[in-house]
């Protein structure tokens, strides 16, 4: 996460201001990056900024967020902190927003809370291996909610453990999303193509075929932006719809790499 | 009797889709069964509605989550994280994805086309799926933001 500091009206501001100022510009990317919807940031931090005596603008931009913190005497100062690349993380939002309350009744003070926060930061998350088994079985009751058989389901399950373990592998080397999501998809979409290719093997092929992908379908950053188109965060709605949209694309681009491969007809699905 | 195996079928269905779809995004331990719970509720309510209620995809999606924002609401309260934690992973099983590519999807093959029919072919496809996918996202996000926000207070104070 890198951040840049922009100017305020040019005379000597408190080492406090400024050092309050840029953590709620850390805070707010943080909660950005996991998830969060804007509503709630921004009431997270007006909490916090009440309870520290300022008052707070937060300007939220689709790859950075401007803090700018006013004193009661009247001093102001900007920062800017370019929104971390985090994965979604319900359980860091819960602790954030738990932080920002115990701020706000006097719980601890904002010096502690900025001594807390790198701590937060590092929660557990859940194994990667065992979120693979769940959503394998996930995307295989996705296949029998859609009207697949069980074979389709094994086939679906299957796909998936290596569609998932093809994501597991590349996230951790750091490689590009998109790559990650259309190499994902490609996989798991040529396994998901047994039906077609093992004749008989299940009555619903289009099915499993389909659902194949399915776990690659960024839900949460959709249900985000509609959230935020309707709290009147239009830019932060437009830039999360335009990435899930993204995903959305180089799931389909794997997809159809894998129907060329596999010598499927679009009209099969 | 039938019936009422297949509507539970699909709550159970969709309670495992929740857990493992959910368990991507993160959510506290405590809250990833809350999560498979309120996604069962929430897809037996949409199912009635399509399958007994003969109800659109788009209205039965708004109720479905009309349905898991106020259980999410309840739960927030009991396990004291925000209620987005439970509602948007349980969420999942109902976002239109087969509708979200099979939208990209014919709209790259209209490229493809070799003529005016088959073009016009590729184009209803994406256009009609990607108006029920816009639609069903519409109508899920703002069901599960009616009962946040009556609940305001509950829900942006229960990580107290």
């Amino acid at each position: 996460m890198t951040t840049m500091t922009a100017m305020n009206d040019g005379c000597a501001v408190s080492a406090e201001l400024r050092g309050d100022c840029m953590f709620f510009a850390k805070y707010a990317s943080c909660m950005l990056g996991c998830a969060a919807t804007c509503s709630r940031i921004q009431k997270n931090i007006n909490r916090m900024a009440s309870a520290g005596g300022y008052d707070v603008e937060l300007t939220i931009l689709p790859a950075h967020c401007i803090v700018t913190l006013t004193d009661a005497d009247g001093m102001s100062y900007s920062h800017s902190s370019t929104i971390a690349h985090l994965p979604n993380d319900y359980a860091l939002n819960t602790r954030l927003s738990n932080l920002s309350w115990r701020v706000a009744e006097g719980k601890l003070t904002l010096a502690e809370a900025k001594a807390e926060f790198p701590k937060l930061l590092e929660g557990q998350r859940y194994n990667d291996w065992i979120v693979l088994l769940l959503v394998a079985a996930a995307n295989a009751a996705f296949c029998r909610i859609f009207g697949g058989d069980w074979r389709g389901m094994c086939i679906v399950a299957v796909a998936t453990l290596i569609g998932y373990t093809f994501k597991i592998l590349l996230t951790r080397q750091r490689v590009n999303y998109m790559v990650v999501t259309t190499v994902s998809a490609f996989t798991a979409a040529v396994v998901g193509t047994a039906g077609y290719v093992f004749d008989g093997i299940t009555s619903t092929p289009e099915v499993a075929l389909a659902t194949s992908v399915l776990f690659l379908i960024p839900g949460i950053p959709y249900i985000n932006s509609v959230n935020d188109l309707l709290t009147d965060h239009y830019l932060c709605a437009f830039s999360r719809f335009a990435k899930a949209t993204i995903i959305t694309a180089c799931i389909t681009v794997g997809l159809t790499a894998a129907f060329l491969l596999m010598k499927i007809s679009f009209s099969d699905l | 009797m039938t019936t009422v195996l297949e509507i539970f079928s699909d709550g159970l269905l969709a309670a495992v889709a929740g857990i493992g779809f959910g368990a991507i995004s993160n959510p506290p331990r405590m809250a990833l069964k809350y999560c498979g719970l309120i996604a069962a509720f929430g897809h037996m309510t949409r199912y009635c509605m399509i399958n007994l209620g003969g109800i659109h995809i788009v209205p039965a999606s708004l109720a479905g989550a009309f349905v898991v924002g106020l259980l999410a609401i309840i739960c927030a309260k009991r396990v004291k994280c925000p209620p987005e934690t439970f509602a948007f992973p349980a969420l999942l099983p109902m976002i239109p994805g087969i509708y979200a590519y099979k939208t990209i999807q014919a709209f790259l093959l209209a490229l493809t086309a070799s003529g005016e029919e088959e073009f016009n072919h590729f184009l209803y496809i994406c256009q009609s799926n990607g108006i029920v996918f816009f639609f069903v996202i519409i109508g899920m996000a703002v069901g599960v933001l009616i009962p946040i926000y009556i609940f305001k207070k509950i829900s942006f104070s229960v990580t107290k």
